[in-house]
């Protein structure tokens, strides 16, 4: 009997234990799931097709670095910058399209011309072009005054004046 | 919505298997590629390089977010890389079961098995590759604006990625079909189209494959082939992959096998998943790092 109340009472221990203990990934996951279910509509929408947005990419070869597409998604492209074969930073352009990924940029103090211009991570550099498109170069090495160079090397202009159809 | 979250599919691939060993065999022709990291948040410190707690949770939340996603593709290409597994199960039993017949019995057999066992391999082969463009799809798009640029992705592969391709081309082709694997492969791919069209594999994967026609696919899995062969010529070349060499680095985990390389093929293609563990670590890579640069 009393050997019996030692075994519930450690796999009781076992059990609070594990309940004390979820992973910290568990809660989002969660969320997601039901967030999709109760709102289907959340992701933003529309957003552009990925490839029409290439062309405002700094060129294939800039000062010896080279740039080469990775991703190409529904309102997202990624880009890898070379420098003699090795990673030197990630490119990338997302359409947020109005979304609450574009209200950060309401705390922006600084402007790169007349955009908002944001230091989200310590190796990370964007800017919102049209109040829509988030340009941003990420890198392990570049300096944030480096990542501000990269950044005037996409055709932001040219952006900002893109009128875009929307992915299907 | 997924069934299993993200971080839940890496946090589940074992630590330590007989896939894990045999792609950590792998490593002396892909030296310090590939880790078997089995942790969400210490992928996300990996690609993203960051260590603000912070960040790490952001990027997490979101990464789960966008794969949860059915739209993005991310599932899908797990999902293949799961079939490309079960499918080399099925192709490995039928070359087990002809060699065990030779074995048995192979005078009787001799002449009446079918399909031959190298056929069948070169067929694998070839879908394993197939398989592998679907998921680079489904998980990056088509990058840049020609097919050309897939084959080029692949010269660019690294990390896992790479690793996968090592296996493939280890264990899938040099081993069962010798070094000049590329014509077998490619003449399987001439001679024995409809089995491809036959193959469930195939089948399944064929949605993903750009082309309208079954034709065109079948054209655009060929000139894959044809334009990567450049590539996995330089790879066995350069890195001196031969039977010999991958036998032994791989014989420890194959008893009763030595001497019998298609027999060592057919055991590893039954009882390794190297494209469905090294899948899910290809996909979070992307996911993460796509939610990086979103965030």
């Amino acid at each position: 009997m009393k050997r019996a109340l030692v075994v519930v009472a450690m796999s009781l221990l076992a059990f609070a234990c594990k309940k004390d203990e979820p992973s910290r990934w568990e809660k989002p996951a969660a969320t997601s799931a039901s967030a999709s279910a109760a709102a289907p509509v959340e992701p933003p929408k529309p957003v552009v097709e990925g490839g029409t947005l290439n062309k405002f990419f700094p060129p294939e070869s800039v000062d010896g670095k080279k740039r080469k597409f990775t991703t190409e998604k529904p309102g997202f492209v990624e880009a890898r910058l070379d420098d003699g074969g090795k990673e030197l930073a990630t490119l990338t352009i997302t359409d947020t399209n109005g979304a609450g990924d574009a209200a950060k940029f309401d705390k922006a103090t600084e402007k790169l011309v007349d955009w908002p211009l944001l230091t989200p991570t310590k190796k990370q550099t964007s800017v919102l072009v049209a109040k829509r498109f988030q340009v941003k170069v990420s890198s392990d090495t570049l300096s944030p005054e480096e990542r501000k160079s990269w950044l005037q090397k996409f055709d932001l202009k040219g952006l900002s004046a893109f009128n875009p159809p929307a992915a299907k | 919505m997924s069934e299993t979250p993200l971080y839940k599919l890496v946090e589940e691939l074992p630590s330590s298997s007989l896939t894990t060993r045999c792609l950590g065999a792998l490593d002396y022709l892909v030296p310090g590629e590939w880790q078997n990291v089995t942790n969400f948040e210490e992928m996300i410190k990996r690609v993203t390089g960051e260590d603000d707690q912070s960040v790490v949770q952001q990027v997490g939340e979101r990464a789960m977010a966008l794969y949860d996603n059915e739209d993005n593709g991310y599932q899908r290409a797990i999902s293949i890389f799961k079939m490309v597994d079960s499918g080399a199960t099925l192709a490995g039993v039928t070359s087990l079961a002809a060699k065990l017949a030779e074995d048995v019995s192979w005078l009787e057999f001799l002449g009446k098995v079918t399909p031959k066992p190298e056929t069948s391999q070169a067929i694998d082969a070839a879908l394993k590759f197939a398989a592998e463009m679907g998921t680079f799809l489904c998980t990056n798009g088509l990058p840049g604006d020609s097919v050309g640029d897939f084959v080029s992705a692949l010269t660019a592969y690294e990390k896992e990625d790479l690793m996968r391709i090592a296996a493939w081309v280890s264990f899938d082709c040099v081993l069962p079909l010798g070094p000049d694997f590329l014509i077998i492969v490619t003449s399987a791919l001439e001679s024995a189209m409809d089995k491809i069209e036959e193959s469930s594999l195939y089948q399944r994967i064929s949605h993903v494959l750009p082309g309208g026609s079954t034709s065109e696919k079948r054209d655009f899995v060929k000139a894959t082939i044809d334009q990567s062969s450049g590539f996995l010529t330089q790879f066995v070349d350069s890195k001196g992959v031969t039977q010999h060499g991958i036998l032994e680095t791989v014989k420890g985990y194959l008893e009763g096998a030595e001497g019998k390389l298609d027999y060592a093929a057919a055991i590893l293609d039954v009882s390794t998943n190297t494209f469905e563990h090294t899948g899910i670590q290809t996909v979070a890579r992307r996911v993460i790092k796509r939610a990086y640069g979103e965030l």
